[in-house]
């Protein structure tokens, strides 16, 4: 075993070559004797002899000459150490001071840290696939927003943009898996077979879908996620190759993608996916038709091709088959956008938010600490003049305060991510599932960075000025004392002016948040969620091909559903409101709009659907039990389709036709009231509701009201459907109440974020406030003990401090209005019922704040009033 | 008599681990005081004192043969100089002095 070479390479480096032969043979020979025992601790006893030695060794090398100077860097290094050495005991002997500094800007940098670790992966990282700049999404617009489109137009966009970009069109697919225990439904997509190759992101066994996978009836193969080959295959490298039986239909395994394939690009973006299989249409089928839009395309540019050229082209193509096909794409517009973009966009604003606030916590964090320092300055006055008439120059007396800023922003910056992987957490528990990317938050080196810099940056800006400032005046005479104290109170009480405003932006857009939140909450959605459970299911495959097969299933589900005694009343639909689902049709009402112009969210119903929901009825009748499949077509509409295509008139007995021009025609019958479908906060839509027996359903919602427990019920749904057919799914099963308050999910995310950070910085401004109260008593002491001495009552003596305060606080609400009203605009998207400038809300804010003011100055007017005469002339 | 003539701590340490060894050189004279006092030292300290006493006339050194289990290096022997002997003994009488009817006062604390 020999030494390590580098150890005696550097010692030849710094000795002289007697010296080196002398030490690294004895170093060699004490080595050898070491190894034979403890090999690993003799290398690292090497290596501390060496450090040691270089440490010791004072003379320069001679042969490399006089030109290089160690003694300096040494020096300045040595002088360094010698300055955190002494920056450590500093604080240790303030703790109060210290532990206030590294704790306000902790909480304020983890706060940040924690935000941006939920905004990188959104909002900074690219998205997880090669190239990802290439990536476009593709469409007719609708509302300006780029939505889905009909099979026949993809074709001819891939065929004429295909010098351009390869496109991929995907739709969504919920198979039902047949398992030991009944059925699963499973999430998935049905891609054209561009679409794994596309986006760049290979299986991880197997292979990937060929065009000749891409044809119609041949199209019973599929690709699975890494989640579903472990649940379901074991992680079996066999399963490739094995047969699976989704709706009935026996489907080979090709492919297993790999777990790091994150589920961005689905039909509604952020959906998991866990298996896959070729779309398989063909112009000719039905379902490709023009106007059968439900499909999502997806592109990559070609290298080289920007995304306004893609543009251009898309524009001149969509033209041309606007011109050949006039009656099915009359007035629609394609457009175009990055996959990065189009994923992000809707949560950039929320985000942008969090983070803008958490950068408030951190400017009040930063004036609290500026104020700290400012004080401490003003009290280690002495101690720096002292070292400066020493000898000491500014330069070293400012490197030494340097020195002391960074030894606190690196303890700070610890603290704060400790305190940031809670919040992270936290935030990750709250996170609604419209926040996409999840998975990939963490607390990684760009999170270490991102905490290190602010809380280097804060510490170095906002401590190093007092202390600069300090450092000029260190030599100043005892004379400028009272006028430095005063200054220096000064701006303190500017710093505590820029907290109270800062925080009183934070309150009131925490208060609006809530009150949105509140509003939203009482909103009422048209029907009554309590009491009723919602369970999901599907009916797909060769044995339900007839809607006589489907009906009879969901004719006997219901009864015996309903044979419980703590079941009031069981229904099924095709969809529910805040479920989830659209269902929209193009309808035609007879004798007003013939041509579909009319535009109706389709509910089909069974009879007890009215009572389990308990929508009103407003006119006409509900669907009765008599509305079978053969009796004559009846319709119900809702109070806002009668608003939009009745002009408020009586509906009843107008008839109304939905889908294809050969349909029948439908006997309007009732009028209901308004449902909330997409949105709690979104208005009412036009609806209608048509008997279940007349339009069949095959993806069915059973809602049930009555007392019955939710896991009760669930258990009773899960064991009636296996007897009846075990291979339909369950799933999305949850009580009603679960669906709204996911709805109201997004807001109560920010509302209790916001409030947390507002908490904060309320709890920042009080030490801040306490702080200044605390010094303006102490430096007025004399003042205060004259006049006590003079006859003064406590009360009168509290009362003139206390003024200053209040003063304080009204000139900080003054631009804080103006700051939080010109930020709470930047709210307003989120806001619901409530105004950005809600003065009711400003109010509150400002009264909050008034109380943070009075309390913390109870502490420091107490001691104000308790100050005796005698001790107040003796203190200076 | 100068102040230059008086030896510091770690020099006299030094000087009695050579006085005492038999055959002292570097690692030896480190091993020793290692073992007396429990100072583990670095091999670069014993050497820059080695110079300094060396070059005070303290103490003298010779080169020895190299040897394959110090990796064909030379050993540098040491040996103890009149001068320095005079100045060890100076120092620890010096120090006997001062310490006599110190040791009670020393264990109260």
């Amino acid at each position: 075993m020999t030494p390590p070479r580098s150890a005696l390479w550097l010692l030849s480096r710094r000795l002289d070559r007697d010296t080196f032969e002398a030490i690294s043979g004895d170093l060699t020979e004490e080595f050898d004797r070491r190894a034979t025992l403890r090999p690993v601790l003799a290398r690292a006893w090497f290596w501390r002899q060496t450090v040691a030695t270089l440490l010791a060794w004072r003379t320069p090398r001679p042969t490399l000459g006089a030109g290089r100077a160690p003694d300096a860097s040494r020096q300045w290094l040595g002088g360094a150490r010698l300055d955190v050495r002494i920056a450590v005991r500093q604080l240790w002997r303030a703790p109060g001071f210290s532990l206030t500094a590294i704790v306000t800007l902790g909480i304020a940098v983890s706060l940040n840290t924690a935000v941006f670790s939920v905004v990188r992966p959104v909002l900074l990282d690219r998205l997880p696939f090669p190239s990802s700049d290439q990536l476009v999404v593709l469409g007719e617009l609708q509302n300006a927003t780029i939505s889905t489109i009909g099979y026949a137009t993809f074709d001819d966009w891939r065929a004429r943009m295909s010098n351009l970009a390869t496109l991929a069109a995907l739709g969504s697919w919920a198979p039902a898996l047949a398992t030991d225990s009944g059925a699963e439904r499973l999430n998935g997509m049905r891609v054209t077979h561009e679409f794994f190759a596309l986006l760049g992101i290979p299986p991880a066994l197997g292979r990937g879908f060929a065009p000749s996978d891409d044809v119609y009836e041949r199209s019973t193969v599929v690709m699975i996620s890494d989640r579903l080959w472990r649940s379901q295959f074991d992680a079996d490298p066999r399963a490739i190759g094995t047969r699976v039986r989704l709706d009935g239909v026996d489907h080979e395994i090709v492919g297993v993608m790999p777990a790091s394939f994150e589920p961005i690009v689905s039909a509604q973006f952020y959906q998991p996916a866990d298996v896959w299989t070729p779309l398989g249409y063909d112009p000719s089928r039905s379902v490709a038709c023009r106007t059968c839009r439900h499909l999502r395309v997806i592109g990559r540019l070609h290298a080289g091709v920007t995304l306004a050229q893609a543009s251009a082209t898309l524009e001149t193509v969509h033209g041309q088959l606007r011109q050949a096909n006039e009656s099915q794409l009359r007035g629609s517009r394609a457009g175009i956008e990055s996959l990065q973009d189009r994923v992000t966009r809707p949560v950039r604003r929320p985000l942008a938010l969090l983070q803008g606030a958490a950068m408030l916590v951190l400017v009040v964090a930063c004036a609290n600490l500026a104020s700290l320092m400012l004080a401490r300055a003003t009290s280690r006055r002495n101690e720096l003049a002292v070292r400066a008439a020493l000898g000491a120059s500014r330069g070293r007396l400012v490197r030494q305060q340097l020195i002391e800023a960074l030894v606190l922003s690196g303890l700070s910056a610890a603290c704060g991510l400790a305190l940031a992987a809670v919040w992270s957490r936290s935030l990750l528990a709250l996170a609604p599932p419209t926040l996409p990317r999840m998975s990939q938050v963490s607390l990684d080196w760009t999170a270490w960075l991102f905490s290190v810099a602010i809380a280097g940056g804060s510490a170095v800006a906002f401590a190093l000025a007092p202390a600069l400032r300090s450092a000029r005046t260190a030599a100043g005479s005892e004379g400028l004392r009272t006028t430095a104290r005063r200054a220096t109170l000064r701006l303190r009480e500017l710093l505590i002016v820029a907290d109270l405003s800062v925080a009183l932006v934070l309150i009131v857009s925490a208060a609006l948040m809530i009150a949105s939140l509140r509003n939203l909450l009482v909103v009422s959605p048209g029907f009554d969620p309590i009491g009723v459970s919602t369970f999901q299911m599907s009916l797909v495959g060769p044995r339900w091909a007839a809607d006589d097969a489907v009906r009879a299933f969901h004719e006997e589900l219901l009864v015996r559903i309903s044979s419980r005694a703590d079941v009031e009343a069981a229904a099924l639909s095709g969809q529910i409101p805040l479920g989830g689902n659209r269902d929209s049709w193009g309808a035609s009402i007879q004798g007003r709009l013939e041509d579909n112009e009319a535009e109706l969210e389709r509910y089909s119903v069974t009879p007890d659907y009215f009572k389990a929901m308990r929508i009103p009825l407003m006119e006409g009748r509900l669907i009765e039990p008599t509305d079978a499949t053969t009796s004559e077509a009846v319709a119900l509409v809702s109070q806002e389709a009668v608003r939009q295509y009745w002009a408020g008139s009586s509906p009843i007995g107008s008839r109304i036709r939905i889908g294809p021009r050969d349909g029948p025609w439908r006997t309007v019958v009732g009028v209901v009231g308004d449902v909330r479908h997409a949105q709690l906060d979104a208005p009412p839509t036009p609806q209608m509701y048509l008997p279940q027996s007349q339009l069949t359903d095959s993806f069915i919602v059973l809602s049930i009201r009555g007392p019955v427990a939710f896991p009760v019920a669930l258990q009773h749904v899960r064991s009636t459907v296996r007897d009846l057919a075990a291979s339909v799914p369950v799933y999305s099963s949850s009580p009603y109440v679960d669906l709204v308050a996911r709805s109201a999910a997004p807001r109560r995310f920010l509302a209790l974020v916001l409030v947390g950070f507002s908490a904060c910085a309320l709890v920042l401004t009080t030490v801040g406030l306490y702080g200044v109260a605390a010094y303006a008593v102490a430096r007025r002491a004399r003042e205060v003990g004259i006049r006590i001495a003079l006859g003064a009552s406590p009360g009168s003596v509290r009362w003139m401090l206390l003024r200053r305060g209040l003063a304080l606080a009204a000139v900080g609400l003054l631009p804080g209005t103006g700051a939080a009203l010109g930020a709470t605009r930047l709210l307003e998207s989120q806001l619901f019922g409530v105004a950005p400038h809600d003065m009711s809300v400003l109010l509150a804010a400002a009264c909050l704040l008034l109380v943070v003011v009075l309390a913390a100055h109870v502490v420091p007017l107490r001691r104000a009033a308790r100050i005796a005469p005698s001790t107040a002339l003796r203190s200076e | 008599m100068t102040t230059t003539d008086w030896l510091g701590e770690f020099e006299q340490l030094v000087l009695f681990a050579i006085l005492q060894l038999d055959d002292p050189y570097g690692a030896v004279i480190r091993q020793e005081i290692a073992r007396r006092t429990g100072r583990d030292v670095s091999a670069g300290a014993v050497y820059t004192t080695l110079d300094r006493l060396q070059a005070r006339g303290l103490v003298s050194s010779f080169w020895g043969e190299p040897t394959p289990e110090r990796g064909g290096k030379r050993k540098r022997h040491y040996r103890l100089e009149t001068a320095g002997r005079h100045a060890l003994a100076r120092s620890w009488e010096a120090l006997r002095s001062m310490a006599r009817g110190a040791g009670p006062k020393l264990e109260e604390q």
